[in-house]
C-alpha cells in the first residue's frame, strides 16, 4: 500500500484534464512520477475514461441511419425559386430527350427565360442533399453488372452484383 | 443529356475552368471475417449501416489534388487500378456540384461511371474482390472544392 | 481556436451565406456526440434521436446568434442539454438526488482497485456486454447534471471553459461537479466489481513502483 498523499482528488482530477497552470502542471507531473497513491488514483480515472469511451462507441452504432437526412428534412424549407416553380410545369427531364419538338420547345423555353433565370441559384438538375446524379455506367464483365442505391446516410452507392441476380430493385446486397 | 447541356449553357452554367479540387479517397475492405478495428470513419459507419458485411477497415486514405480536366490513378490491392478524373464543376450559391469520372479496372473487368455529386459529398464505388477470401474493396470518394 | 473549430466556423459562414447543404456537413461532424449526450440524459433511444435532431434544428434557426469566437461544439452541447432537461421536466421525470459537495473521496485503500479489476482489454463479448450494461446502470444512477458533464468532458472533450459555457455554470462548479461525478461513478463500478462478478485476474494498468 503506497503512503498517503497530500494531493487532493480534485487537484488530481484537474491534473488529469490538464486544466492547471503550466507551473502547477509541471510540479504535479514531477510529484506523480514518484507517488504510488497518485498513480493508482489516476489509473482508476483512466479505467473510467476507457469504459466511457467504449460505451460511446456503442452509442455510435446506435445512431439512427439517416440521422443527418432527418435533420435536413426538419429544417424550414427555403421559398421556392423561379426555376423550381417553372420546373413544376415542365415535363420530367427524361421526357425532354424524346423527339425534336420537345428539344426545340425546351431550348426556346430556356432562351426566353434565360435572362431572368441567370441569377437564380438552382438548376434543373438539382442534386438533393447527398444523392449523386449518375450520368453513365458501363460495366465490362462476363458475369456482373452494376446497381445504384442509397446508403444509410443518403450517399450514393455504385455496386457490382452478379448478373444472375434477378432482383432488379434497390435491395441492399448481402454478400458477393 | 443534350438538353441538359443546352439548358446549362443558356443558364450561364458550365465548367468553371481552372477550378481546383481535392479528392479524398478511402480504400475500404469489407469482409465477413473478424471485427472492425477501433474508431471508424464516417464513411465506414455509413457502409456498416448499409451493407451486411461484418467488418470494415480502411486500407488507405489519400488526397489527390486535381484541376478540372485532370485525372489521377490509384493503385489498389490485388492489381486493381482506379482512374479518377475531374470533368467539371458547377458553382452555384446553394449547390456546388462536381462531375467526376471513375473507372476501375481489375484484370479483364472494369466499371466506368460518370456522376455529379455535391461538393463534399461521398459516393461509394465497388472496387472489385480481393484475391483471397470473400472480402471486397469499396472506394469512398469525396471531392472538395478549393 | 482549434482547427476543428475553424472548420465549424467556415461551415456556419457558408450556411449563413445561403449554402443550406453545408449544414448537413455540420450535422455529420457533431451528430454522434450530440446523440451520445442526448442518450446519456434521456436513457431512451427514440427520445434521444428526437431531441438530438431538434437540437440541430434549433441551432439552424439560431445560427445568426452563434458567436463565432466560442466553439460550435460547446454551443450545440448547450442546446442539446437544455432541450433534454426541458423534455425531462415535461415528462415530469424526477431528477435524481443531487450529489452533495461533501462526498468523501475514496479511501486510500480503494485507490487502484478499479484498475486492477477491470481488464485492460476485455477479451470476451460477454464480459464487454456485462461491463457495458453495468456502465449504463451506473450512469443511470447519476443525476442528469452530473451525467451531462461527465459525457461532455470524457466523450466530447470539452474544456472547462467550454463546459462552463455549455452548462451555464461557473468554472469552479465545473471542476467540482466533474470531480464528484467521477468519484460517484468509480464508487458504483467498484460496488459492482466487488459483488457477484469476479473479473479475471489481469495485469494492473499501472505497474507497482518501489
Amino acid at each position: 500500500m503506497p503512503p498517503p498523499c497530500h494531493v487532493s482528488g480534485l487537484e488530481l482530477s484537474r491534473y488529469r484534464d490538464r486544466e492547471l497552470s503550466s507551473a502547477n502542471l509541471a510540479e504535479l507531473e514531477k510529484h506523480v512520477e514518484g507517488c504510488g497513491s497518485c498513480q493508482l488514483r489516476l489509473a482508476d480515472s483512466a479505467v473510467l475514461s476507457r469504459l466511457l469511451g467504449a460505451q460511446f462507441l456503442q452509442a455510435e452504432h446506435a445512431l439512427p441511419p439517416g440521422f443527418a437526412r432527418g435533420v435536413m428534412a426538419r429544417l424550414p424549407q427555403p421559398p421556392p425559386t423561379l426555376i423550381a416553380t417553372l420546373r413544376a410545369w415542365l415535363p420530367p427531364r427524361r421526357a425532354l430527350t424524346l423527339g425534336l419538338v420537345g428539344v426545340a420547345a425546351a431550348a426556346s423555353l430556356a432562351i426566353v427565360f434565360a435572362p431572368s433565370l441567370r441569377n437564380q441559384d438552382d438548376h434543373l438538375q438539382e442534386t438533393t442533399e447527398n444523392e449523386a446524379q449518375i450520368h453513365s455506367i458501363e460495366v465490362t464483365s462476363p458475369d456482373r453488372s452494376a446497381m445504384v442505391f442509397e446508403s444509410a446516410e443518403g450517399n450514393t452507392v455504385i455496386w457490382m452484383v452478379p448478373s444472375t441476380d434477378e432482383d432488379g430493385g434497390q435491395a441492399t446486397p448481402a454478400e458477393p | 443529356m443534350m438538353i441538359g447541356t443546352a439548358l446549362m449553357v443558356a443558364l450561364g452554367l458550365g465548367n468553371a475552368a481552372g477550378a481546383g479540387l481535392t479528392i479524398d479517397v478511402q480504400v475500404i475492405e469489407a469482409s465477413n471475417n473478424g471485427d472492425s478495428p477501433g474508431a471508424q470513419s464516417v464513411a465506414i459507419r455509413d457502409l456498416g449501416a448499409t451493407l451486411s458485411y461484418k467488418s470494415f477497415r480502411t486500407l488507405s486514405s489519400e488526397q489527390r489534388v486535381l484541376a478540372v480536366g485532370e485525372g489521377t490513378d490509384l493503385f489498389l490491392p490485388d492489381g486493381a487500378v482506379a482512374h479518377i478524373s475531374a470533368l467539371g464543376v458547377e458553382e452555384k450559391k446553394r449547390n456546388r456540384t462536381v462531375r467526376l469520372r471513375v473507372r476501375i479496372e481489375q484484370g479483364q473487368e472494369s466499371l466506368d461511371t460518370e456522376y455529379s455529386v455535391r461538393n463534399g459529398g461521398t459516393v461509394f464505388v465497388s472496387a472489385g474482390k480481393r484475391a483471397t477470401g470473400d472480402s471486397v474493396l469499396v472506394l469512398a470518394i469525396a471531392p472538395h472544392l478549393k | 481556436m482549434t482547427p476543428s473549430d475553424e472548420v465549424d466556423r467556415q461551415l456556419v459562414a457558408r450556411v449563413l451565406g445561403g449554402e443550406r447543404e453545408a449544414f448537413a456537413d455540420l450535422v455529420k461532424r457533431h451528430q454522434t456526440r450530440v446523440f451520445a449526450l442526448a442518450r446519456s440524459l434521456l436513457r431512451n433511444q427514440a427520445d434521444a434521436a428526437d431531441i438530438a435532431q431538434e437540437a440541430f434544428v434549433r441551432a439552424y434557426g439560431n445560427l445568426r446568434r452563434y458567436r463565432a469566437e466560442g466553439s460550435f461544439t460547446a454551443w450545440i452541447a448547450k442546446i442539446t442539454n437544455n432541450l433534454a432537461i426541458d423534455f425531462l421536466r415535461r415528462q415530469k421525470i424526477q431528477a435524481s438526488t443531487e450529489l452533495t459537495d461533501d462526498l468523501p473521496e475514496p479511501g486510500e485503500g480503494h485507490a487502484g482497485t478499479l484498475a486492477s479489476q477491470v481488464p485492460a482489454d476485455p477479451q470476451t463479448a460477454t464480459l464487454r456486454r456485462e461491463l457495458g450494461a453495468e456502465l449504463e446502470r451506473a450512469l443511470g444512477r447519476l443525476p442528469e447534471k452530473h451525467r451531462a458533464i461527465l459525457i461532455l468532458r470524457e466523450i466530447d472533450g470539452l474544456s472547462y471553459q467550454e463546459l462552463s459555457e455549455a452548462l451555464e455554470i461557473p468554472v469552479g462548479t465545473v471542476m467540482s461537479r466533474l470531480f464528484h461525478s467521477r468519484v460517484k461513478m468509480q464508487e458504483i463500478l467498484r460496488e459492482y466489481l466487488d459483488g457477484s462478478h469476479p473479473a479475471p485476474v489481469t495485469k494492473p494498468i499501472v505497474k507497482d513502483r518501489e
